[in-house]
């Protein structure tokens, strides 16, 4: 009779074992699909291609051929031209600054087309869709959402995910921002 | 005693069960919702092809698809000219005045008891009459000024935030037609809402702000001398306080400063020429 005791206080206890580790494997599973924004969100997909900031833009033409229009001017940010390659058929800006003789990305601005961030959010996707997938913005107005990254130091300004809004809070268009250095001119 | 004990494991593994399933179900609904939410949104607006827009969840990147991402190599100069000319040209001589006459400021005359709301002691001055615009304007102003603070701390408040919030995009202003007050308006409300710009829309913004503190401002449209040497195309404003003329440029403040962007507060002709040029005869004198 205490032999039964025994085993079926052991069963008892493994039972309850069992029924604790299901239940942390499901809260596991839950937070591995939180919303939240991360440096690794700061591209943007198109076309089977992956598109980031501080790349060069030579890179950029390789990629998605030299049928762009072309824009510069002086900029009053940085030492240099700011210059704008638009790639309306794919319905995205890229837009450089300076760094030595050539130019890095530091903005993608999609308007229309397949693009689509790292969380699929695309244009078209609603600003539940945005929250759902990235948590709250680090600051927003009723018709833009910034996602930012700390900035590396205090004259600098974060490198950001955005997306504006209609009235109806539906996504009309996005970009990825680069890092902003400040004050190294 | 048997029939006790296979009860209560019966009761222990159901009570596991009871509380994993809730567990399970109030931990990843929404996740699951929201994932739902995403795939089912609205596949693309009316200029955008259905049939484009990946079906698939995009979490995960192709494997081959190749990526553009930053290169330690450096790659070879770009083998396409631009196929445009450029839009904005740089320019060598000061902007083409936007009247003949000297801008002038219209005086304030507020009319409001200096008591109550921030609106009734602070924001004082002149609102554009756009909504929006006005009210972001004055949610910036309750949130930075205070009623106790003196007009020159308020604005200085209005500054500093403006440093600190607003980043720069490169985007050319049409200025054919000089600063009217619906580009004022336009490209104020522009940076207020999205928090970027270029140095017009700061210019716009910090006149709005100016105006609305009792502050009258105009913008200017100048030259700046980078780092370089070179002049470039520029805007910021003027505002009259206190009975003087002063200039306030917060783009070159917070991007040409080193992060003393107060430099670039309430400043004289004199000191400002050390770095700006713009046609003195189109403007109030800051003495």
């Amino acid at each position: 009779m205490t032999s039964m005791k025994k085993i079926l206080t052991v069963l008892l206890a493994f039972a309850m074992i069992l029924s604790i580790a299901a239940c942390s494997e499901a809260q596991e599973v839950s937070g591995s699909s939180d919303p939240g924004f991360s440096a690794a969100d700061l591209s943007l997909s198109h076309g089977g291609s992956t598109y980031k900031c501080d790349v060069h833009i030579e890179d950029i033409i390789s990629a998605l051929g030299e049928g762009y229009t072309y824009s510069e001017a002086m900029s009053c940010a940085y030492d240099g031209l700011d210059k704008v390659y638009g790639y309306e058929t794919e319905g995205a800006d890229f837009s450089t600054r300076p760094d030595g003789d050539r130019d890095l990305v530091c903005e993608i601005y999609v308007y229309s087309g397949d693009w689509q961030t790292s969380k699929g959010i695309k244009i078209g996707s609603t600003a539940d869709d945005v929250t759902a997938a990235y948590g709250e913005p680090s600051r927003a107005t009723n018709f833009v959402s910034y996602y930012e990254l700390p900035a590396s130091n205090d004259l600098s300004t974060s490198a950001s995910l955005y997306f504006y809004f209609d009235g109806d809070g539906v996504v009309t268009s996005f970009g990825i921002v680069a890092e902003q250095l400040i004050g190294e001119e | 005693m048997k029939r006790t004990a296979a009860i209560l494991l019966l009761l222990a593994m159901l009570f596991g069960l009871a509380s994993c399933g809730g567990g399970t179900s109030a931990s990843t609904e929404p996740s699951v919702e929201a994932s739902a939410d995403v795939s089912a949104a609205p596949s693309a607006p009316a200029s955008v092809e259905p049939s484009k827009i990946p079906s698939e969840e995009p979490s995960e990147e192709p494997s081959e698809a190749p990526s553009v991402e930053p290169s330690a190599e450096p790659s070879e100069e770009p083998s396409a000219e631009p196929s445009e000319e450029p839009s904005v040209a740089p320019s060598e001589t000061p902007s083409e005045a936007p009247s003949e006459e000297p801008s002038e400021i219209p005086s304030e005359d507020p009319g409001v008891e200096t008591s109550g709301s921030i609106e009734e002691t602070v924001a004082v001055g002149t609102k554009t009459g756009d909504d929006v615009l006005d009210d972001a304007v004055l949610e910036v102003i309750e949130d930075v000024c205070s009623a106790d603070a003196s007009l020159e701390d308020n604005l200085g408040a209005l500054f500093d935030w403006m440093t600190k919030n607003l980043t720069y995009r490169n985007v050319t202003v049409d200025l054919s037609n000089g600063y009217t007050d619906e580009l004022v308006i336009d490209i104020a409300k522009t940076l207020i809402t999205t928090y970027r710009g270029a140095c017009e829309h700061n210019a716009a913004l910090m006149k709005v702000f100016c105006d609305r503190l009792g502050a009258p401002a105009v913008c200017v449209s100048g030259d700046f001398k980078n780092e370089s040497g070179a002049w470039v195309e520029h805007a910021w404003c003027i505002c009259e306080i206190d009975g003087a003329y002063r200039h306030i440029d917060v783009l070159y403040g917070r991007n040409h400063t080193h992060g003393n962007a107060r430099t670039m507060f309430l400043v004289t002709d004199d000191k400002f020429s050390d770095t700006h040029r713009w046609n003195a005869e189109d403007y109030p004198a800051c003495e």
